[in-house]
């Protein structure tokens, strides 16, 4: 359910690395506001931007300049631990490789966003394990992550990222390498739990199938948004 | 919360099975053998300070007399008179014996007379000892002692007008227990021949103390009294490492005095510190490893996760927790590893005949010192610190993107 409250806004935001002593850059004064509840697809090129962007977004990365507000908060004005914990509750990240540790199951790779809230095992299990369920896992919680299906993965890092009911998803192509069927089906399930809790989602994403889901389309083009 | 951190530390270090076990391993062989050198240690100190005890531990005390001859106010010619250590020497006040006795370092003093005497008949020198029989302690060592005994009995603390013979004197004079021996006019009956070594208060006839002063007083023109005047001080320290010690404390009560040491407790005591020296080095070598190679194979362990942490740090995790999760896996093993350590030192003490091996008879039971214990579970856990505190710093530098983005 959108509302009109903005919980998300870049203001000229920038971002260049130092290559071998070479400034590039990615991000070129971005300008962007997100409404509660919207879903929006950043789409683009590979090397765009995108997942720069999403590292942005998530507290991962830090701007070059520019400013990132999220839910009246300057993300550049907080510590590394403040940023770690605005993770841990309030947004949920899928990679666009998975990112599962290899040497955690399923539900260890899931419960790990749990882990250091306070939760009793008990409590862990009892979110982890119908989400599972409800993303078409049921028999694989206690496979390990080479153990499953490119799609299975998929599932296990989205439910890693809904698993807390975070206020803002991003997902860096999510359904990226996964085949159709797959990303259908776990698109259908993203969006359903994002609509369901009220929350916002970023896609970063150059697939077609996604952006008909959308709220909005933005194209990252020249480090801009347009 | 700690419920997570804690099976997060269990099923890391599970999930490193082999990686775990041996640097399990290597706390447990480090902390065993330093726990088994120091137990050595000091079973080897307690058996050297048993033998320490008894050699090199005595010294007679007398002050040289600088004229050529006739030291005290003699009767007969110059060749009798007070001697020590084969020179002439003076009377002492015996109210030293006491000064001496009251030294910390020293365990037992006692009063001595010694002179040289001139036969009437045939001019052969002999010299008498008078002692104190109930003081076997400082005797024994100095001049002569009951297991010197070759035949008879050893002079009782209620024995009068009785001697013992040095035993190449008795030989040389064709004397043997039983036998009456006239000297100064005074008959006294051998009861016993004694083979003391070299010793600094050696005399050729041991009689009482109080015999010895009327036979030697008869030579005398002014009579002398033991329990006022004496011309030796026989003295037994405490341990052969306090020997320097009581020898300079007992100068400063007369600086005239001369002290007569055969000082073979040095290189006993040298080598003794030197064996010390050499095992406590290897100990300090086996601890400076542990430290380098748990912080090694810490920093290595923890290197391979980078992608991992880098995964956890990206879905919230924090600096704070993941540091203290590798410090935690780090100390736990270190815990773990010392504590079976101790363990295994105790079995290995039980088990192996360790004092068999060191061929030492003396220092009682070898044994662990529990304070040693806890310094080396303390010193276990401090490599756990060292080697968790290098790669927890390092992982908290890392930015989790990068490393995702390296990786």
């Amino acid at each position: 359910m959108q509302s009109n409250e903005i919980i998300l806004e870049c203001k000229e935001l920038k971002k260049s690395f130092q290559v071998r002593k070479r400034n590039i850059p990615v991000l070129n004064g971005l300008n962007l506001r997100i409404k509660r509840g919207e879903i929006v697809a950043i789409s683009g090129k590979s090397g765009a931007g995108k997942s720069t962007l999403i590292g942005l977004l998530g507290g991962l990365e830090r701007p070059t300049s520019g400013a990132i507000v999220f839910e009246n908060k300057h993300l550049d004005e907080l510590s590394n631990e403040e940023l770690a914990l605005l993770r841990r509750k309030k947004i949920g990240i899928i990679f666009q490789n998975f990112n599962l540790l290899p040497s955690w199951t399923a539900l260890e790779n899931v419960q790990a966003s749990l882990m250091h809230r306070g939760l009793s095992e008990r409590e862990q299990r009892r979110r982890v394990e119908p989400l599972l369920k409800q993303l078409g896992l049921p028999a694989r919680y206690n496979s390990l992550p080479a153990e499953l299906s490119m799609g299975e993965q998929q599932r296990v890092a989205v439910a890693r990222a809904l698993v807390n009911e975070p206020d803002l998803i991003l997902a860096d192509e999510p359904t990226g390498d996964v085949d159709s069927e797959n990303a259908k089906d776990i698109t259908s399930h993203l969006v359903s739990a994002v609509r369901k809790n009220g929350a916002t989602m970023i896609l970063a994403t150059h697939a077609d199938t996604l952006l008909d889901i959308c709220d909005r389309v933005l194209n990252l083009k020249n480090g801009s948004l347009s | 919360m700690v419920n997570d951190f804690w099976k997060c530390v269990w099923r890391e270090l599970w999930r490193r099975k082999s990686r775990t076990i041996i640097h399990v391993i290597s706390y447990i062989l480090a902390i065993s053998v330093m726990l088994v050198l120091i137990s050595l240690l000091n079973f080897s100190r307690r058996a050297a300070d048993e033998v320490l005890a008894t050699t090199g531990t005595h010294f007679i005390v007398f002050s040289v007399e600088k004229q050529p001859c006739c030291p005290v106010n003699m009767s007969s010619e110059c060749s009798e008179g007070f001697v020590a250590m084969g020179v002439s020497s003076k009377l002492i006040p015996a109210v030293y014996v006491e000064n001496v006795k009251s030294l910390p370092s020293v365990k037992d003093a006692s009063p001595f007379l010694l002179f040289r005497f001139k036969d009437d008949k045939d001019n052969h020198l002999f010299t008498i000892g008078g002692f104190d029989p109930g003081r076997a302690v400082s005797i024994g060592s100095t001049s002569c002692a009951p297991n010197d005994l070759v035949s008879g009995r050893f002079i009782a603390a209620r024995d009068r007008l009785v001697v013992m013979l040095e035993m190449d004197y008795a030989n040389s004079r064709g004397l043997k227990t039983k036998d009456t021996l006239n000297i100064n006019g005074t008959d006294f009956k051998i009861i016993g021949i004694v083979a003391p070594g070299v010793r600094p208060a050696k005399a050729d006839i041991y009689m009482n103390i109080k015999d010895a002063e009327s036979v030697i007083n008869k030579r005398l023109s002014s009579p002398i009294h033991y329990t006022e005047d004496i011309n030796i001080i026989v003295v037994e320290v405490k341990s052969s490492t306090v020997q320097d010690e009581a020898i300079q404390e007992v100068k400063k009560i007369d600086p005239q005095l001369t002290v007569s040491s055969f000082a073979c407790y040095r290189p006993a005591a040298k080598v003794i510190g030197i064996n010390e020296k050499g095992m406590w080095i290897t100990i300090l070598i086996i601890a400076l490893g542990l430290i380098v190679f748990s912080a090694q194979f810490q920093f290595s362990s923890v290197m391979e996760r980078q992608h991992d942490i880098g995964i956890l740090k990206a879905i919230g995790w924090s600096n704070k927790i993941v540091v203290t999760q590798i410090l935690a896996e780090s100390i736990l093993k270190s815990i773990i590893g010392g504590i079976l350590g101790c363990i295994l030192t105790f079995l290995i003490i039980i088990f192996v005949p360790l004092k068999g091996f060191s061929g030492l008879q003396t220092g009682g039971a070898l044994t662990i010192s529990p304070l040693m214990v806890a310094i080396l579970l303390g010193l276990s856990v401090v490599s756990g610190i060292i080697a968790g505190a290098f790669p927890a710093i390092r992982v908290s530098c890392q930015n989790p993107a990068e490393t995702l983005r390296r990786l």
